[in-house]
């Protein structure tokens, strides 16, 4: 591990660095990079966002545009611009910025074509030019009043893009297609019942014809799924539910009625495999949450990773990282999709940092385990046995007086995203450093109300930090870490240009040296950030976006 | 999945109380106001909840402590149930109380017949020891004004006093007298309301200046610091050569062996009756 340090403005440049890696993936960068410079300019003016499959599949050879919620089905959030980097990032200058409605922002646009796609809270859809931030439509879904939104903020993340349609999810939980040309409403189909407390947050994930999309609402005690609709028609294709009904694969880690009301929520955007033609979704937590009385046993699927087929929603397999959960640690996280030489040999892998605290190696063509370790302080397990499951800690469950346990209920990490550096084999996660003092409390199901069974006192200001920290993806040991004055609530994007793009909950964005964590740029927004950055290319100009209050940050060199 | 309330204070405990009111405000009251004979099981579960979400800063029995006392047969902020509900929903913005959106509209009716059971049962307010009186005439003679403003009048380098009777209960106040660097308040300048205000914080630049203040804010890569003569410094961190937080530190000097016991309580009494300004009472 290297301590990380500030660096100056204006870092020199010139070391050699590893830029696109080795194997598979240096193929499938390096190939993106020659794309990049040479054939695909953004089309001026065309507004019509063309994106067939096709190019979803290869959208790392388009490093240009950002087609999906995670820049490729990989779910890397990695670009292989290298325009900005650390000889120049302390030149960055910002472009425009585009105020979008009240509300937190947690959306990550999408450029295509010459056309910036994004949400604005709670559920609207805008179309913007990404050359000035100019609006060229927007398309706000009527929701009723008093629509339900329980156990986290009236947020979107993002839209999903496919052929000449953009998906949204919304807060009242309908799926609904735009035309991408004229934010025109297509078609629109209910996913789940509001008022039981389903809800959407997450960016749809666009596949073959197909749009797949995941449910908020365990704090309600929902039953959670994942859907896939025609992309065509919105016409449902498959549902699979994450929570077992009696006689089902898993039922009896359910005791008596639970399962009707046993979270397993599916609200972030899983990853995807189009060669094994599976989907990677990570599973919520039980419900209720801070009280497991009601619900002896594991709990499957809650707080797994399933790997649906794509065609017909079958599970492949599943992990469980958290057994019986009892702190709200939910495994929604962004599952990242890695192709790498596994002890002498090609292997396909899925890699998480988990809200528990653990970061986690598994085969993502049957699911083994094949490595585990800590990487953020948590203080409720031993460790994990040979099957990665956890060693579980006496007397650390919430309590009626309360119990302080790390991580806090917001866990290691969260919903934003981490970011995968293929040349440096690098995973760089944003981490809380927060402990609470979790309480338990009865709990009682009443359709459209709070389900959880406790609460918690998070330690704070000064007793709580967070960082951004740099795992070898192979071990999850510590390459370099850099601390951050609060927990933060942004995501990260490592570029080619060597460098690692955040920022913090006091409105600080950064920049730092993807090899050793040094800082090398930094610009107050004003504002606390909790999105995800992104990049595109216009102009010849490499644009990094970052949001920070109710604005929307364009950065370039210029 | 709880994905938090919204900025800096995303976590149940403090929470920005815009973010909690756009949580809270789907969480509609029970039509009725508490019945007037609160069950057993309600006071019961009522004072569970209390001690999971109020007690930490009101103490178990509502004596208050960084906040205020609740045992009282009148909180200034929650004349009725229903504003008192309002409060522990959503909090009070600008001060240190955070809302419990967690808490079902049933429970928080509970909470409220746990708070409203606090109260003395005698006529008049919890029994307040010293003379506030005279409290006033010691916090003249220490001179306290030329550090601490009320109403306006005084220095104002450490917190203003205008209404630290709403906010603090007795033993906070005794405390941050007595040992002023364990009872750091919070809450009160720009740093995000969980953060100790008035740290002390010692700085080295790359020149070797030394300098120590009082943190008045801070983020990732800057710290504001103020001097003992209230001037502003600006830090940008990554060029200081030493960064040191003085957690065991006040710049209020201790007034144990100032006071005697009875003038202690005669000042604390004084502070109590502090609540002129209703600034920041939303």
């Amino acid at each position: 591990m290297i301590a990380a340090r500030f660096g100056k403005k204006g870092h020199a440049p010139g070391r050699a660095r590893a830029r696109y890696g080795r194997g598979a993936a240096a193929v499938r960068w390096a190939a993106a990079a020659l794309v990049a410079g040479a054939t695909l300019p953004l089309a001026p003016g065309r507004l019509a966002g063309q994106v067939p499959y096709d190019r979803l599949v290869n959208a790392a050879s388009e490093p240009a545009h950002w087609l999906t919620y995670s820049g490729t089905y990989f779910a890397e959030r990695f670009s292989p611009l290298e325009q900005i980097d650390v000889g120049n990032v302390g030149e960055l200058r910002v472009d425009w910025v585009y105020q979008t409605s009240p509300g937190l922002v947690e959306t990550t646009p999408l450029v295509v074509d010459g056309v910036m796609y994004l949400t604005e809270p709670p559920s609207t859809v805008t179309a913007l030019d990404p050359r000035t931030g100019r609006r060229i439509w927007r398309y706000v879904p009527s929701m009723p009043d008093g629509t339900l939104n329980i156990g986290f903020p009236r947020v979107n993340r993002g839209v999903a893009i496919l052929d000449d349609m953009v998906y949204v999810g919304t807060l009242d939980a309908r799926l609904i297609a735009l035309d991408a040309e004229s934010g025109v409403e297509r078609w629109s189909t209910v996913v789940g019942d509001n008022a039981i407390g389903f809800s959407m947050t997450g960016a749809p994930l666009a596949i073959d014809g197909k749009v797949i999309v995941g449910v908020a609402g365990a704090e309600a005690g929902i039953r959670g799924y994942l859907d896939a609709y025609d992309a065509e028609t919105g016409e449902r294709l498959w549902r699979t539910f994450t929570v077992p009904a009696p006689g089902e694969p898993g039922s009896d880690t359910w005791g008596g009625d639970s399962w009707e009301h046993g979270g397993g929520s599916t609200w972030l955007t899983g990853s995807y495999d189009p060669e094994l033609h599976l989907i990677y979704w990570g599973i919520g937590n039980p419900a209720p949450d801070w009280n497991g009385d009601v619900r002896p046993g594991d709990n499957l699927f809650t707080c797994a990773l399933i790997a649906f087929d794509a065609d017909t929603g079958e599970m492949r397999w599943w992990f469980q990282f958290t057994p019986h959960d009892v702190h709200d640690w939910d495994a929604t996280e962004i599952p990242v999709l890695v192709d790498l030489d596994w002890e002498g040999s090609p292997r396909k892998l899925v890699v998480m940092a988990n809200r528990n605290a653990f970061y986690y190696v598994l085969d993502r063509e049957t699911g083994e385990f094949l490595h585990g370790q800590e990487y953020s302080k948590q203080t409720w397990a031993a460790g994990l046995d040979a099957n990665g499951r956890p060693i579980v800690l006496p007397d650390t469950e919430p309590t009626a007086e309360g119990n302080l346990v790390w991580p806090s209920l917001q866990g290691a990490t969260n919903w934003f995203s981490p970011s995968y550096h293929p040349g440096l084999e690098t995973l760089f996660v944003p981490v809380r450093h927060m402990g609470a003092v979790y309480y338990k409390a009865e709990a009682e199901y009443e359709p459209g109300r709070p389900y959880m069974g406790g609460g918690e006192q998070a330690l704070a200001g000064d007793d709580a930090w967070g960082y951004v920290k740099a795992l070898d993806v192979r071990t999850g040991d510590l390459r370099w870490e850099f601390q951050l004055l609060t927990p933060p609530w942004n995501g990260l994007m490592a570029t080619a240009g060597g460098l690692v793009f955040g920022g913090t909950n006091e409105g600080n964005f950064f920049a730092l040296d993807a090899e050793t964590g040094e800082s090398l740029w930094d610009f107050n927004a004003g504002a606390p950030t909790r999105s995800n950055p992104m990049a595109f290319e216009l102009d010849g100009r490499q644009r990094v976006v970052m949001s920070a209050g109710n604005a929307v940050f364009v950065f370039s060199l210029r | 999945m709880l994905t938090g309330g919204g900025g800096p204070g995303v976590r149940t405990g403090p929470v920005t109380g815009v973010a909690v009111l756009a949580i809270g405000a789907l969480l509609t009251l029970p039509g009725s106001a508490p019945a007037q004979a609160p069950s057993e099981h309600d006071l019961t579960r009522g004072r569970m909840h209390y001690i999971a979400s109020c007690a930490r800063c009101h103490g178990v029995e509502g004596a208050g402590g960084e906040g205020p006392s609740l045992a009282r047969s009148d909180l200034p902020r929650a004349p009725d149930d229903e504003s008192l509900m309002r409060i522990m929903r959503g909090g009070i913005s600008g001060t240190g109380m955070s809302g419990s959106w967690w808490l079902s509209p049933g429970e928080l009716s509970q909470v409220a017949l746990y708070v409203r059971s606090l109260a003395p049962s005698g006529p008049g307010d919890v029994e307040m020891v010293g003379d506030p009186a005279r409290g006033l005439g010691l916090f003249e003679s220490a001179r306290c004004s030329r550090c601490h403003t009320i109403g306006g009048f005084g220095t104002s380098r450490g917190p203003d006093l205008t209404s630290v009777g709403l906010r603090r209960g007795t033993s906070h106040l005794r405390e941050a007298v007595l040992d002023p660097a364990a009872a750091l308040p919070r809450g009160q300048t720009a740093i995000a309301p969980e953060f100790s205000d008035y740290l002390m914080v010692r700085v080295v630049d790359s020149d070797g200046n030394e300098m120590t203040g009082m943190r008045m804010n801070e983020d990732t890569y800057t710290i504001q610091l103020k001097d003992g003569r209230g001037r502003l410094h600006s830090y940008y961190k990554p060029a200081l050569v030493e960064l040191e937080k003085q957690f065991d530190r006040s710049l209020m000097r201790s007034y144990r062996d100032t006071f005697t016991d009875e003038e202690l309580d005669d000042l604390v009494a004084y502070l109590s009756t502090l609540r002129g300004s209703v600034r920041g009472i939303s």
